[in-house]
């Protein structure tokens, strides 16, 4: 296979723990899907007309805040990691 | 607790620069960063700009790897990804500055960059905190910011808070300053570093010839292709509100897309280039001038204030002069013992004054010329054969004239998309730009009926 076939978003370095930084208040969710269209890194789906984020964002999650910024009804609460964890970009 | 004149929140250029001027003049200053070490966090954000060299003399210290960008390019693509039209061109004569004359860009990793201006901060005596979030604001009675919180718990104060972390700013955000950004004031960009050998690179592109590249196609969204020191970036991005809205397709989708065939595909197999490292990112792309830039205690730079070119959003050099203004602006108040928001209010006046100011008064100009045409993947089903018919008169494929009366009548037919195209994206750029258009077209009319017909071809020298 050729290699610029694979998924590209495991080409991603990561450092420490980052805890739990992306919240979801289901009682808000609307089930709009913007923050399942707009992920880059696709780790939100709807079920049952509620947005769902996979618990392993923090292993995925590049810290883009696109999520946070969609959500209309302020359902999606997202803070940075906290500092020296997370995503490290060396050829940004 | 720590008490500062000045905090600065992220080390990128917007607060290095921050800093830096802070420090210089004489302020007691702390820089915090959230990553591991400065550079950690910044994404495909590479291209040095010419004004950059012009504007900052302590740039001649840099030695950090970078790649002179002397070439632009264009592609346009079709539906199956083959390139049907190119146009590349050099830099101009027109540029008023040699480095200007020189290069279109300075292509170097952010990770360099970003240390190399950390550096000169930590010269000038600014304190770098790294490995710290910035994690609320603190503000006295009145709303004024009076410092920052970190995720430590720790409580860090400053007279003055100069807000630098980036397009998503929860700084502001936590300041009041700004409720999110409307979706089309920011875009999402989803990018791959591509690792390939210099060598290999100057022998098939040819080390003066260096060229970035924009692809156009109906299949996706405007993409650029950015050489770098040790191979290129390939990214794409588009006003969230698009994403979010379901425009086209999902930011990733299209980046498979890219690379998945035609001639993109070939140039990076070509170069036998490895995807290395993947970013996504928000950076701010406004139809607007920007607003609530300063409050009580506070003043925003760089991406926090949406300070991104509005027709390529690059943001560097706007960081920096808004980081170097901002700390100016603080020394100035901090001496008069007044760092309220009307103490402060004079930032604004400031970059307003200068080229941030002047890049955004065509801000909604340039940003409808981007969303109409470059990210907006349908228009390329047209305008695409329309450039590729361009030089059809040329073709062997019957006599030319025969040929050229093809391509104008199929020009003609065109018609009402070509001049609602200019008149929708191209005129107002002419208007803003305050070309006399009136007196240009009276001015060419007198010369066509001045101008002298040539007599016969010459085909010897006369003597």
């Amino acid at each position: 296979m050729v290699e610029s076939e694979s998924d590209l978003r495991k080409l991603v370095k990561r450092s420490g723990e980052t805890g739990e930084f992306i919240r979801h208040n289901k009682a808000l969710c609307t089930g709009c899907g913007r923050c399942v269209k707009i992920c880059p890194m696709e780790l939100w789906e709807l079920k049952k007309s509620k947005a769902f984020i996979s618990p392993e964002y923090v292993e995925k999650c590049v810290e883009c805040g696109s999520c946070w910024l969609v959500c209309e009804s302020n359902a999606i609460e997202f803070s940075y990691p906290r500092g020296g964890t997370g995503v490290i970009w060396e050829y940004g | 607790m720590a008490k500062y004149d000045v905090v600065v929140v992220g080390g990128g250029p917007g607060g290095s620069l921050a800093a830096k001027t802070a420090s210089e003049k004489g302020l007691k200053t702390i820089m915090i960063e959230r990553g591991r070490k400065i550079g950690d966090k910044s994404s495909s954000g590479c291209g040095l700009a010419p004004r950059i060299f012009r504007d900052f003399d302590f740039i001649k210290k840099m030695n950090i790897p970078g790649i002179k960008i002397k070439y632009q390019s264009m592609h346009m693509l079709d539906e199956n990804l083959e390139e049907r039209f190119m146009i590349r061109w050099s830099t101009s004569d027109l540029a008023e500055y040699s480095e200007a004359r020189e290069f279109f860009q300075f292509d170097v990793y952010r990770r360099d960059f970003d240390r190399f201006l950390a550096g000169l901060a930590s010269e000038a005596g600014a304190e770098i905190r790294t490995a710290t979030l910035a994690s609320g604001v603190l503000k006295d009675s009145h709303g004024k910011v009076t410092g920052i919180i970190t995720d430590k718990g720790e409580k860090v104060e400053g007279d003055v808070t100069i807000a630098a972390d980036g397009a998503v700013s929860k700084i502001a955000y936590q300041a009041g300053l700004r409720d999110k950004w409307r979706p089309d004031e920011i875009t999402l960009v989803v990018d791959c570093d591509f690792q390939a050998s210099r060598q290999r690179m100057d022998e098939l592109i040819g080390a003066e010839e260096y060229c970035n590249q924009v692809y156009v196609s109906p299949l996706y969204p405007a993409t650029y292709v950015a050489m770098m020191p040790e191979g290129f970036h390939v990214g794409l991005g588009q006003w969230v509100g698009r994403f979010a809205s379901g425009f086209g397709e999902r930011p990733y989708e299209y980046l498979r897309r890219v690379i998945s065939s035609g001639t993109l595909k070939r140039f990076i197999d070509r170069l036998q280039a490895k995807p290395r490292e993947f970013h996504a990112h928000l950076l701010p792309w406004m139809p607007r001038m920007p607003t609530n830039t300063y409050g009580g205690g506070i003043m925003l730079v760089g991406d926090a204030a949406g300070f991104a070119c509005p027709l390529e959003a690059e943001g560097i050099h706007y960081a920096m002069v808004s980081g170097k203004l901002a700390a100016e602006v603080a020394a100035e108040a901090i001496s008069k013992g007044d760092t309220s928001a009307s103490g402060l209010r004079v930032y604004e006046e400031r970059w307003k004054n200068s080229i941030i100011g002047e890049e955004f008064s065509a801000a909604k100009e340039w940003a409808e010329f981007w969303a109409g045409i470059y990210f907006d993947p349908r228009q390329w089903t047209k305008i695409t054969p329309l450039a590729n018919n361009l030089m059809f008169w040329a073709s062997w494929s019957n006599p030319h004239i025969r040929n050229l009366r093809r391509e104008i009548s199929r020009y003609s037919e065109d018609a009402s998309f070509i001049l609602e195209f200019v008149k929708s994206y191209i005129y107002p750029l002419l208007r803003k730009s305050q070309v006399p258009l009136f007196r240009s077209l009276l001015k060419l009319g007198w010369m066509w009926l001045r101008a002298k017909k040539r007599k016969g071809i010459q085909l010897e020298a006369e003597g």
